[in-house]
Parts: structure tokens; C-alpha cells; sequence
């Protein structure tokens, strides 16, 4: 019992003691570069990785005699290089702190990185055991680091504010989120391609434009969706959670908020010929009356009408498209796989499409 | 030969049975199986059911004898050569689930920390929580199953990230490759082997239905979570990640507030240390305890056996480099899987060639 007594007590201190080990070379927050957004970019050939690292002191966001709000609360560096590796490698040589690539929570990717090192390079993050893996990914439309280099007008860092607002339930309407190991499983699994949500500097408000989305044939960009065919693409994968729609009802707008969708993909199997048939269910608020309407249910029944037919004309466009530039980020390839369509690869682009698409009022506006 | 109660030998096997799915999750999910993994589990399940059936026959029919006891009986020679092997065989898998365990560890939480340090730490728990006994592991167990409802809860959450076509049932027999893969129905399967064998003589003996329910619990959970992989990574995806578990536990959200990341992360890195100190320390103390009897030794000295060979499970774990472990690990598993159920199948046809020990 007496050598059980003095091994427990013995363990307990060798316990302490390597919980020490923790403390021996620890560096504080102050003396750290966080890197929250990194841009990659390929220039003639040469990686050129931009990244943002926030000046921690200036970061502060309780008030303090130490904190200066005059001061820019990020520092950029951009660096350029033949490699990845050496290229982060270059930007450890250029900060004094120490840097922590790991607290990386958004990758702006610009649409000149080749094909061939686009996932090669996403995959360097997603094997760095600090990343995380829901880091958000964006395509930009220029130079990321025109983006990493831009002051926010926010008292917030600004890797943090894109974060939110990508993240923020009630803004996806025109733009949605992928997350680091979505786009790679996407590109893994090659059924279901990856998209990258845009992002843009809005000079005029000195904020980000989170608008449109670039669509990928596994890992090669093919084309770009506007703001209104994301919102399409919303629609069919379920994404749109409280937004606005607008139709026009002879030549007149007619708007709805809190419109939700519920939507269903069905592979439709003839003999003669195969159909990708899809479903939407759609409630909403009528919000935007015009003049001359009069309050009625016919009013009523024919906004209705028309938001089903102007719906179903722009859902069925839209899937055009995206058989046209032969991406599918919605998921009809794996639905024709599970169909038992064996070259659904090859199908996708020239099966045939059908939609449907059901409105209902969700409820009365408080106003008419 | 001390003998646990079912109240304390059920969550011993409750949380060695989970850990084994959770540490060796990159083994069973193979390249061949696809998005199929969680079948093989129930394969598995029912030749383990089976297992148990046997067990309990040998329970009834030699109740004062352990498993080690009856191989050197029945087995005569065989069994002169049989268990040391078994026990080798045991303690280089204990090596390898200390080994993935404290890779873990070392690659996603203390990546600072020498891998040294995280194994000697590991082992010096393990080695205390082994040298208190049997009895206190099943109470320390007792406590810590809390950690399943916190895993199932953490498993809920990664629900909502599953592609439901992934796992669709059209892929069940579009990839019958997981019928081949004999070796991973019964890997995971391991601890209910060994530690039913040694342990649980007296829960299968007179709670026999209690061990069933909790094998088909553990089954179901682990079924559950190889389900929820295969149906966020894909067929393909799945063959990335190094620790599907941990990946799977790592994009999942709490919140979509970047506050949260990982907060889910954090909490499964606790649940599975806890369950994987102990499942390695019931293996430690089945090593000890089996060896000691094995030899004839008495209880102090088995205690000495115990450091030991806790200390050669350190430097087994600790020396080899990964290339060693990548080479050796598989077919390892393999055997050890395999050779579990045959010694104990073995046992149990000499016990049908002999009559009742009175």
C-alpha cells in the first residue's frame, strides 16, 4: 500500500511536471501573427500568397488606454514564390512574430490558379493539423489581395466580419458558404461539383460584396452564376432561407418576403428516354403591391399563378445553363447514379428537364 | 482469478468495444468497402454473438476456470504455446491502439508536445489506472460511461452534414467488395472477445442478456458512425482522412458562429481519451493477471509483471518510427483479429471432446 501511496504521489508531480513542459516555450498572443484570411493567387507561372494578420494590440475590442482605433487593425503581406511550401515559408521570414497559419478561417482563391494546382493547393490547409476544416472558401474576382489589403470600417478584424456575414442564416440569398472540406469531397467524390461563393471589395461602402458564386467541373472553373441564378441555386439545394422574390405581373413588380423553398430532385426513368424532374414548394409574404391591383382573392390567386410560372420558366433556365457549361453543383449526377444510370457523366449535359414548382402563402402581411 | 460483476465488467466492455471502432475507423474503412463500412460491422456482430454463446458454455461448464486456465487444461501443449502467443499477440495490439491513440493526440490536439511526452504520460495513467485493479477500472468505467450519451449527442449533430445519396441503399449491393474483407468483421470486435474470455466469465454466466444488449448498443453506435462518415465523405472522400472519427467530428458544427469551430472537436478529443485509457488499461491488467496465471505467480508478483510490462509497452510504442508502424500495423490487426476467436473456438472443441470437471 505504501509503494501504491508513493506512486500515486509520484505520478501525480511527473504529471505536473510535463503540464509544465506546456509553459516552456509559450508564445503570447501579442507576439503571434494570426493569419485569419489568406489569398492565393498564381502570377506568371509564380504562387503569389497574400495574408492578413491582425495587429493584436489595435484588435482589442473592449476600450483600453493601449487601444488606438486610429490605428489599421490588420497588417497585409503579400509574398510570391515558386512553391506553396515556400511560399508560406517566405511569409514566416518576413513576419517577426510568430506566425500561426492554423487560425486561417477564410481562403480567397483567385480564378487564375490553374486546375491542376487549385485542390493541390487546398489540400496543403486541410493538412495543416491547425486548420480547421470548416474554413470558408471564396473565389475572388480580381487580386485577393486587393481584398486581404482593404481596411474595414468596422471595429471588427475583417477575416471575422466576411466570416459572419457568409455564415449569417438570413443573408443567404445570393451567395452561400463552402466550407474547406466540402469543396475537396466534392472534388474526391466527383459526382457532385464544388462551387466558390464570389467576393468582391465594395469601395463605394468600403465593405465586401458577397454576391454570385463560380461553378466547377471538378476541380476546372466553367463558369460564373450572377446574383439571381444564385439565388436559383439556392432554391434547388435547399439553401434560401428567408428571402425575397420578385416577379413581374403585367409589366409591374410584385415582391414577397420570407419566401422559403423546399425542393425535390427526381430522376424519371422511360424506356425511351430518361428526365430530371424537379419539384419546388415555395411560401412567402406578399410584401410589394402594385397600384391598381385591388384586394382580392383573385388578386391573389393570380400573383400565385404567376410566381409559379415565372418560377418554374427560371428554375428550368437555370438547369440549362448548368448542363451548357456541364457542372453540377446541385447533386442530379448522383441522383442519375442512383437511378442506375451507368454513363451519367455523359448523360447529365442532354437529359431532359422538367419542373414544377408549388406557391403558397405563408401568411397575411399586416398591411395590404 | 478475480472475477467482475456485471455491473462493473458491462461498461468496461461498453467503452473498450467503442473505443476499438473508434481507433481503428481508418482500417475499416477500406478502399474496397466504399460508403459499405458500417455492414461489415454487423457481420461482425453476429459471428461475435455467436463468440458469446460459446463463451457462455465454457462459463457453465467450467465455472471456477478462467480462459487461461482452461487453455493450459484442455489444450495441453497446444496451450503451452497457444496463450504466450495470444499474449503477444494482445499486448503488440495494445501497442498499436496506444499508438494510434497518443498519433491522435499528438497530430490534432498537443502537436507542440514531443511524442515522447504524450506517450509516457499515457502509459504513466494507464499503468495506475491498471495497478488499482480490475474492480476500480469497472468503477472509474461506471463514471465515464457519460461519455457515451455526450459521443451520441456529438454523432447527432454530424448528422446534418450527411448526403443522404451517399449512402443510399442502391450502393449495398452495387459494392459487395466488404464480404471479402474478413479480417475487419472481427477487428473491432476484439475487446468483447478478450475481455469476455477473461472479465466477463460471470456477467455471461448469469447476465447473459445484458451482454447482448450491450454489444447490440455499441454495434448500433458504431454503425451509426461509420453511416454518418460514409454519408459526409463520400465513397471517395473517405479514404483522406487519417482519423475519419476526428474528421468527422471536425466539421461538425455547433453554431455556426466561428466562436464555436471547434468546439465539438474539443469535446469528442475528451470523450475518446477517456475510453481509449480505458480499454488500454483492461488490456493491461488481462496481460498482467493473464501472465500471472499463466506462470503461477502470486498477486504482489503480478504487480511487478504489470509495471513490466507497462514499461515495454512505452518503449514499444515509443521507439519504432511511423514508417515501422504503417509497415507492420495492418497485418498485425489482422492476425490478432483472427487469432482471438480460433483460440478461443479451439478451447472450446477440446471442452466438447472432454467430460464436466467436477
Amino acid at each position: 500500500m505504501r509503494l501504491l501511496k508513493f506512486g500515486r504521489l509520484g505520478l501525480i508531480l511527473l504529471l505536473l511536471v510535463l503540464c509544465l513542459s506546456g509553459c516552456w516555450d509559450i508564445v503570447p498572443i501579442e507576439e503571434r501573427a494570426l493569419v485569419i484570411v489568406i489569398g492565393v493567387d498564381k502570377v506568371e507561372n509564380r504562387i503569389r500568397l497574400s495574408a492578413q494578420v491582425p495587429t493584436i494590440k489595435n484588435l482589442i475590442q473592449t476600450a483600453s488606454n493601449f487601444t488606438d482605433r486610429q490605428k489599421p487593425m490588420v497588417k497585409p503581406f503579400v509574398v510570391e514564390s515558386s512553391s506553396m511550401l515556400d511560399a508560406i515559408q517566405q511569409l514566416e521570414d518576413r513576419i517577426y512574430k510568430s506566425m500561426i497559419i492554423g487560425e486561417v478561417k477564410i481562403i480567397i482563391v483567385s480564378p487564375q490558379v490553374p486546375r491542376k494546382d487549385l485542390v493541390n493547393m487546398l489540400t496543403i490547409f486541410l493538412r495543416q493539423p491547425m486548420v480547421s476544416f470548416q474554413t470558408l472558401v471564396f473565389s475572388s474576382e480580381a487580386k485577393p489581395e486587393e481584398i486581404i489589403s482593404s481596411e474595414s470600417p468596422f471595429d471588427i478584424q475583417p477575416g471575422l466580419i466576411i466570416s459572419k456575414q457568409q455564415r449569417s442564416a438570413l443573408k443567404m440569398a445570393h451567395s452561400f458558404p463552402i466550407e474547406l472540406w466540402d469543396f475537396i469531397a466534392r472534388v474526391d467524390n466527383r459526382t457532385l461539383d464544388p462551387y466558390l461563393p464570389v467576393i468582391r471589395l465594395d469601395q463605394e461602402n468600403k465593405s465586401y460584396l458577397l454576391q454570385g458564386i463560380n461553378v466547377f467541373n471538378n476541380d476546372k472553373i466553367v463558369g460564373t452564376l450572377s446574383s439571381d441564378e444564385s439565388y436559383l441555386f439556392g432554391i434547388l439545394t435547399d439553401k434560401v432561407e428567408e428571402g425575397y422574390k420578385e416577379i413581374i405581373v403585367k409589366g409591374q413588380e410584385v415582391g414577397f418576403g420570407k419566401v422559403k423553398y423546399k425542393s425535390k430532385i427526381r430522376i424519371i426513368r422511360r424506356q425511351n428516354q430518361d428526365k430530371i424532374r424537379v419539384d419546388v414548394n415555395a411560401q412567402g409574404t406578399l410584401l410589394e403591391i402594385p397600384k391598381g391591383f385591388p384586394n382580392r382573392v383573385k388578386t391573389y390567386q393570380l400573383f400565385k399563378k404567376e410566381m409559379e410560372k415565372q418560377l418554374q420558366q427560371q428554375v428550368l433556365s437555370f438547369v440549362k445553363k448548368l448542363q451548357f457549361l456541364n457542372t453540377d453543383p446541385i447533386g442530379f449526377r448522383k441522383q442519375m447514379e442512383v437511378a442506375g444510370i451507368k454513363n451519367w457523366d455523359e448523360v447529365y449535359p442532354g437529359i431532359a428537364v422538367d419542373a414544377k414548382v408549388h406557391f403558397n402563402y405563408r401568411n397575411f402581411s399586416p398591411a395590404f | 482469478m478475480d472475477r467482475l460483476t456485471s455491473k462493473l465488467f458491462i461498461p468496461i466492455l461498453m467503452l473498450s468495444f467503442v473505443t476499438f471502432g473508434l481507433s481503428f475507423d481508418r482500417f475499416i474503412i477500406d478502399r474496397s468497402i466504399g460508403v459499405n463500412a458500417y455492414l461489415i460491422i454487423f457481420i461482425g456482430f453476429l459471428i461475435t454473438i455467436t463468440g458469446l454463446f460459446i463463451l457462455k458454455s465454457l462459463a457453465i461448464k467450467y465455472p471456477d476456470r478462467s480462459i487461461i486456465g482452461l487453455g493450459d487444461k484442455l489444450l495441453g501443449p497446444i496451450g503451452k504455446i497457444g496463450t504466450p502467443l495470444w499474449f503477444i499477440l494482445i499486448f503488440l495490439l495494445t501497442v498499436v491502439l496506444a499508438r494510434r491513440v497518443t498519433d491522435e493526440v499528438s497530430t490534432v490536439i498537443l502537436f507542440r508536445t514531443p511524442g515522447l511526452v504524450s506517450i509516457l504520460g499515457y502509459f504513466l495513467i494507464v499503468g495506475y489506472m491498471a495497478l488499482l485493479g480490475e474492480e476500480a477500472l469497472g468503477r472509474l468505467s461506471s463514471v465515464l460511461m457519460m461519455a457515451i450519451p455526450v459521443f451520441l449527442i456529438l454523432l447527432v449533430l454530424s448528422f446534418r452534414e450527411i448526403n443522404f445519396l451517399n449512402i443510399h441503399p442502391v450502393n449495398i449491393y452495387r459494392n459487395l467488395g466488404y464480404l471479402r474483407k474478413w479480417d475487419l468483421w472481427l477487428l473491432i470486435f476484439t475487446p468483447v472477445w478478450i475481455l469476455s474470455a477473461f472479465f466477463g466469465t460471470e456477467s455471461i454466466r448469469n447476465e447473459f442478456k445484458k451482454v447482448i444488449l450491450t454489444i447490440i448498443i455499441g454495434t448500433l453506435i458504431l454503425g451509426a458512425t461509420f453511416l454518418a462518415i460514409a454519408g459526409v465523405f463520400g465513397p471517395r472522400g473517405i479514404e483522406r482522412y487519417q482519423w475519419p472519427v476526428m474528421s468527422l467530428m471536425n466539421i461538425t458544427e455547433f453554431a455556426s458562429s466561428y466562436l464555436f469551430l471547434n468546439a465539438i472537436t474539443t469535446v469528442f478529443f475528451f470523450v475518446f481519451l477517456a475510453l481509449s485509457l480505458v480499454t488500454t488499461a483492461s488490456f493491461l491488467i488481462f496481460l498482467a493477471k493473464g501472465l500471472g496465471e499463466f506462470l503461477g505467480l502470486k498477486n504482489n508478483q503480478s504487480k511487478i509483471i504489470l509495471l513490466a510490462i507497462t514499461a515495454g509497452l512505452f518503449a514499444l510504442t515509443a521507439i519504432p518510427s511511423l514508417i515501422n508502424f504503417l509497415e507492420t500495423t495492418s497485418l498485425l490487426l489482422k492476425v490478432a483479429s483472427i487469432y482471438t476467436p480460433i483460440y478461443i473456438l479451439l478451447i472450446w472443441f477440446s471442452s466438447l471432446l472432454r467430460r464436466k470437471d467436477h
